[in-house]
């Protein structure tokens, strides 16, 4: 899989635009807790961090699953749950070191990103560019630049 | 809301007084392995991992279960088990992944955790904070606001 | 058990609605499984229950223990009689169909035609008696429902000789020893439990079996029984047996012949073909349970599963599609779990011989406990075996159901903090650290 989604933190001003788009294209309702990607944040402190999955290279989610429902997808690479298997242990839930892997109150089973298919919602609704989804060596590439001119001004 | 006992093994000693409480709360004498709640340990490395029911949504026990006596309490989200029509073939304490079909030796039937019907006593007894029983929802919440923190620092 | 609201199949919006009756043909584990899935998921679709018998669902699998009286003759039924009525659920008792017409949609038993819009199959199976001399004679039993132990209790048996040494077999060999008959096992392939256990733990149950006044022979098949009226003696390729009971454990028919008449395909193995949804070649037919013949989770190979567990999982999948939903069967995971003379013996996925002994790895051990046994290839868990051990097995159930590598499973293993997180791994640790080379 070439393209991730990207998270810049300090450009997220925490108005979860990301979440009520990605419940309403996966549950129909826009509501925080059946959003995949979450945002945390502090209003104090003045931080605000969308969190998602990394669609990590060895998935501990996949691992936790007793019952084979999380998995990667052959044909799209990327990793999901699959609702009819899910049998509601919460193991992905409480393993994913990110607390990106959630779950669901009503059905009662574990959800995750999908990157929608390929067509991440929350990085095309992101107002303020914090999400993005590409490549992530155009993207390094980009910070690097951007570091460059920091220095070099 | 749904509570579950939600187990932060790192804190765990070890010490058993979980196991303890559930089983004089559950059957009068205290006995380690007739405890609902189990702690995997291995002295060596100092590792001690308490294991109990998840309380699966669509649990693989009751999914195996000859009889087809395990069942859930769609209100309080427990696996509750009609023990008379056991018949102890242990097919569920093969199917649970997480051992926590305990075979109650006393009663010749297997169990497993009903959070004491709402008032868990291995969390009461607990004295360093491993076993929580809240909701995994708010739980998740405070996760990864962890997660954010540990993110932040520079 | 099927959760409420689990999946999007419970939104009526993707179901088809011109689903109205569903008939299903059974009322065995995967019938009742399908019926209550069915209930679940709406409560307003009619339900048609037609079965042969006039008691309502039991478990075979009690059936031993009431044999050997170790349970009461009522702890067998999982059901009431009311109990279908109180789900919504039509039953029409003690019929048996005998004609499916794909064409009208219709069902016909001997007194009614029943419309349907989805149907499902869930006949079963029998046992399998030979045509052989003799087994006609009074003191022949199988072992299939609650009349066939009333008949042998009746029967007051003595001395029994019991044809076939599968699972049911064992149990009932069992069940008779403690009824203080004198009990002889006849087994035609080399080892008792062929189908289920290996050549070293198979020895290690017949070695209990027989401490305990069980005869066992091995590599013999009966050729004929003998007597006057009634069995009196039995003979083998090898020997004679003097028995007043002949009890036939020797393998099950699948009951396929209605669906066959439909002009339903049969696969290979002799089971009503389907494919991973469970639907059989005829458009709104749906069959489940003993009677078909699905694919093994791990080899992905056709097979004949035959157990009580796979009938319920089939029957849910079934159930829900029949509804129009898109719910896709992983396949059959088998799981025995014996109780040898209070030894544990456990069985799951698959064996040996089911593997062919291609590419395969064996890991053998023992503890102070009991001994067991992994099956690995390409490495993943392929199969486990045990006796005497009742710790540690559902973390390898789940490792076998979740195909992870032994590779990943030895890193997260080997690390402390992913440890904590893959916590329920420990328990299957001294079977585990075996791998390590
Ligand atoms: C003694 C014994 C012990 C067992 N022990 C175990 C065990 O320990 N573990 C395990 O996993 N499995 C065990 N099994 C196997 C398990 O019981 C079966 O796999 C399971 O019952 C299959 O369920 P089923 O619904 O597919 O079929 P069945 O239970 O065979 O039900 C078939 C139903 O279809 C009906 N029927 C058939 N034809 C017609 C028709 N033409 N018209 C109307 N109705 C019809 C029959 O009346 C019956 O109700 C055991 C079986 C036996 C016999």
């Amino acid at each position: 899989m070439s393209k991730v989604l990207l998270i810049e933190y300090d450009k997220c001003v925490g108005c979860k635009n990301c979440e009520m788009i990605c419940s309403l294209v996966h549950e129909g309702t826009c509501s925080s807790r059946l959003s995949r990607i979450r945002v945390a944040r502090d209003e104090r402190a003045g931080w605000n961090i969308p969190v998602s999955c990394a669609m990590c290279e060895e998935p501990i989610c996949v691992a936790v699953c007793p019952s084979g429902a999380c998995g990667r997808d052959p044909n799209t690479g990327i990793i999901m749950i699959d609702s009819a298997r899910c049998i509601g242990c919460r193991q992905c839930v409480m393993a994913c070191p990110f607390g990106h892997a959630n779950f669901d109150p009503l059905k009662k089973t574990a959800f995750k990103c999908d990157l929608c298919q390929g067509d991440p919602q929350c990085a095309k609704w992101c107002w303020t560019g914090a999400i993005s989804y590409g490549p992530l060596e155009e993207w390094l590439a980009q910070k690097r630049q951007q570091l460059a001119l920091k220095l070099h001004p | 809301m749904n509570r579950l006992i939600i187990i932060d093994s790192n804190k765990c000693t070890g010490c058993g007084l979980c196991q303890m409480a559930c089983s004089i709360h559950r059957n009068g004498q205290c006995e380690a392995s007739l405890a609902r709640i189990l702690i995997y340990r291995d002295e060596k490395a100092g590792i001690f991992i308490p294991m109990t029911c998840r309380q699966c949504t669509d649990p693989p026990c009751a999914a195996a279960c000859l009889m087809n006596v395990i069942s859930k309490d769609y209100e309080t989200g427990i696996t509750i088990r009609n023990l008379e029509g056991c018949i102890s073939c242990r097919v569920c304490q093969v199917a649970c992944p997480f051992a926590a079909s305990i075979f109650n030796y006393l009663q010749e039937r297997v169990e497993n955790c009903d959070q004491c019907g709402g008032d868990p006593q291995c969390v009461k007894y607990c004295p360093y904070g491993a076993l929580k029983y809240t909701d995994l929802t708010d739980n998740m919440d405070l996760v990864r606001d962890a997660e954010a923190k540990r993110r932040l620092l520079p | 058990m099927p959760k409420p609201n689990a999946d999007s199949c419970h939104d009526s919006l993707v179901r088809e609605h011109a689903i109205k009756t569903i008939v299903i043909i059974g009322n065995g584990a995967a019938a009742n499984s399908a019926a209550e899935t069915i209930r679940s998921y709406d409560p307003r679709i009619q339900v048609i229950m037609v079965a042969r018998e006039n008691v309502p669902e039991f478990s075979a699998c009690a059936l031993p223990d009431y044999l050997a009286g170790w349970v009461s003759r009522s702890q067998p039924f999982i059901k009431k009689p009311d109990d279908y009525a109180n789900m919504g659920i039509e039953m029409h008792w003690g019929q048996s169909v005998q004609r499916i017409d794909p064409h009208t949609k219709t069902v016909a038993t001997e007194s009614e035609t029943i419309n349907y819009d989805s149907l499902i199959i869930a006949t079963g199976s029998r046992a399998a008696v030979p045509a052989l001399n003799g087994s006609g004679l009074r003191g022949n039993f199988v072992i299939k429902d609650v009349a066939d132990i009333d008949a042998i209790i009746a029967h007051r048996p003595k001395h029994v000789l019991i044809v076939g040494s599968g699972n049911i077999g064992i149990e009932v060999a069992q069940a008779l020893q403690e009824r203080e008959c004198k009990v002889t096992v006849i087994e035609q392939r080399e080892r008792i439990l062929p189908r289920i256990f290996d050549g070293e733990p198979a020895g290690r149950i017949a070695e209990i079996l027989t401490s305990h006044g069980i005869s066992i022979y091995t590599g013999e098949s009966v050729v004929a029984i003998e007597g006057y009226q009634r069995v009196e003696r039995a003979f083998t390729d090898k020997r004679a047996i003097l028995c007043d009971t002949v009890v036939w454990a020797a393998g099950v028919r699948q009951n396929t012949e209605l669906a066959e008449s439909a002009g339903i395909e049969l696969g290979k193995l002799g089971g009503i073909s389907v494919d991973t949804g469970m639907r059989t070649n005829i458009a709104s037919i749906f069959a489940c349970g003993d009677c078909v013949e699905s694919h093994d989770m791990l080899t992905g190979k056709a097979t004949l599963s035959l157990l009580w567990t796979t009938a319920k999982d089939q029957g849910r999948i079934a159930g829900a599609n029949s509804l129009g939903c898109k719910l896709v069967y992983p396949g059959a995971l088998n799981l025995v779990v014996e109780d040898i003379y209070g030894q544990c013996a456990v069985s799951m996925g698959v064996n040996e011989g089911g593997l062919c002994n291609q590419d395969l790895e064996i890991f053998e051990g023992e503890s102070e406990k009991g001994y067991w046994r992994l099956l690995v290839r390409e490495d993943r868990i392929m199969g486990f075996q045990s006796l005497g051990i009742t710790t540690g097995l559902g973390a390898i159930m789940a490792l076998m159901k979740n195909r992870m590598p032994l590779r990943t499973v030895a890193k997260i293993l080997s690390d402390q903090g992913m440890m904590r997180r893959a916590d329920w791994y420990l328990p299957a640790r001294p079977f585990l650290d075996r791998l390590k080379k």
